[in-house]
């Protein structure tokens, strides 16, 4: 029974409404239950921990001072990641534009510190990651968007339909198409190498 | 089952199939069992490339920047509403700084902060009250307050009975000093206006501005066949953020000095600060 008690939590709604009334503590609660999938969104979008890390304290800025706009249609998961996503395209674009004007590689010039520093990390995982971004790159924006809010924003179908406003089953068949690519598109021989 | 639907429950499970019957699917079909082997491989690539979390002392130093951008937002958003309009009190008195109401608790990080801003405020309004009467000073001898001062001595004094002061004029009107929050009843030939007054009247037989805590409303109250005089109305909006003061011609509404424009531009700039302080 005590244990049944401890993984109670306080609903997001609630959490919402005290965050409203200007409690703090009830604003904290809501960053850190949905920070690292917020980060995961973000990292896939941008491939780079800090950009990913930047652009969750962006939205979260963003979602927090704007907490009276949260309407509850959606579950306020499903709020704050399009509040992410948006700020990782926007992120996204900014930097495409900083790289076009000064020249090189994203890649080259500002390596993921997260691989680099970290001698432990196989190489390999450097490379199954870039062989998947590549992959993810040649999807399309609203399929790349619809298998990442699946696989890493948790979301429920259900949810992803409402972010998308679209009906459940074009979700489906959008990640449906997702898998169909991106399972097709990598060398799994290769891969397996690795 | 068939191999279509065997391969969208693999790709977007729904739980609603029966998974004996799907296991025994793939276990016969060599198309749907590579598909579920690849399915199954991109799983596992999704997995291995997951990003690491931050640790908590990362994510404790980004909510640390983001509680003291709101913070700092709150204060700014608290301050930059008042205006002085919304201040004027009801019984009389001029009118007072309001101040905000009370927000978060700020936390124990911010304690090193109060000082400085009481030390602010302090410094603000000291500045204010200064410049106020420096000005003041300076302006007794403007022509425009010599005008004020030479029309009022030729009025009768108001008689004030409370809040409410009555006033007479001739046609041509006179510009009358009245303190914010009073009510002034404007005797106009056989009219009657009444008019609850944020600051001083600008062309008072046409326009009655009332104060009601929220933003000014400006209600025409021009009897029929009576020109307007909305000029006034929209010149008299800019005065709160006005920089200098208007230049008085025939035409222009009396009985804003230059103290006043003052008083609001220096009460403006001290309004955030006086909003950190609560």
């Amino acid at each position: 029974m005590l244990e049944a008690l401890t993984d109670l939590q306080t609903p997001d709604e609630m959490l919402v409404r005290l965050a409203r009334q200007g409690d703090s503590s009830a604003r904290e609660e809501l960053f850190h239950r949905h920070q690292n999938t917020a980060y995961r969104v973000a990292h896939r979008f941008l491939g780079h921990e800090q950009d990913a890390l930047d652009v969750v304290q962006e939205a979260m800025l963003k979602a927090f001072s704007a907490l009276n706009d949260f309407d509850g249609r959606s579950g306020f998961r499903t709020w704050l990641l399009r509040i992410v996503t948006n700020a990782a395209y926007d992120w996204g674009r900014r930097r495409k534009r900083r790289r076009e004007f000064w020249g090189g590689n994203d890649e080259a010039d500002n390596p993921d510190p997260a691989i680099e520093d970290d001698p432990a990390r196989p190489l390999r995982q450097q490379d199954l990651r870039l062989a998947l971004e590549k992959a993810l790159d040649r999807l399309s924006p609203t399929i790349r968007e619809t298998f990442v809010l699946f696989a890493d924003g948790d979301l429920s179908y259900k949810e992803i339909a409402e972010f998308q406003n679209v009906p459940i089953g074009t979700v489906m068949s959008r990640i449906h198409a997702a898998r169909e690519k991106l399972q097709s598109d990598l060398d799994w021989n290769k891969l397996n190498e690795l | 089952m068939q191999c279509d639907k065997v391969i969208k429950e693999l790709a977007t499970p729904t739980g609603d199939c029966d998974s004996t019957a799907l296991a025994e699917h793939i276990a016969g079909c060599p198309a749907c069992a590579g598909w579920a082997n690849r399915a199954a491989q991109l799983d596992r690539l999704w997995e291995a490339t997951r990003p690491v979390e931050p640790t908590p002392e990362v994510w404790d130093a980004v909510w640390a920047r983001i509680a003291t951008s709101l913070d700092l937002m709150t204060a700014t958003e608290v301050g930059s509403s008042f205006t002085p309009q919304t201040a004027a009190s009801t019984n009389g008195s001029p009118a007072v700084l309001k101040l905000p109401p009370k927000g978060p608790r700020h936390s124990p990080r911010s304690q090193p902060w109060r000082l400085a801003r009481i030390a602010l405020v302090g410094l603000a309004q000291a500045a204010a009250i200064l410049l106020a009467v420096g000005l003041s000073l300076h302006q007794s001898g403007s022509p425009q307050r010599q005008q004020i001062a030479k029309h009022a001595d030729s009025v009768p004094s108001p008689v004030t009975s409370d809040s409410v002061v009555r006033i007479a004029f001739p046609a041509e009107g006179f510009p009358v000093v009245v303190d914010e929050g009073h009510s002034v009843v404007i005797h106009w030939g056989r009219q009657e206006r009444k008019a609850e007054l944020p600051i001083f009247l600008a062309d008072f037989s046409m326009l009655v501005i009332h104060a009601d805590g929220q933003a000014p409303k400006v209600v025409d109250q021009t009897p029929e066949g009576v020109p307007g005089v909305l000029a006034h109305v929209k010149w008299w909006k800019k005065t709160p953020n006005a920089k200098k003061a208007p230049k008085v011609t025939d035409q222009m509404p009396f009985g804003v000095d230059d103290w006043y424009l003052m008083y609001n531009e220096v009460e403006s700039m001290a309004s955030p600060v006086v909003a950190w302080s609560q």
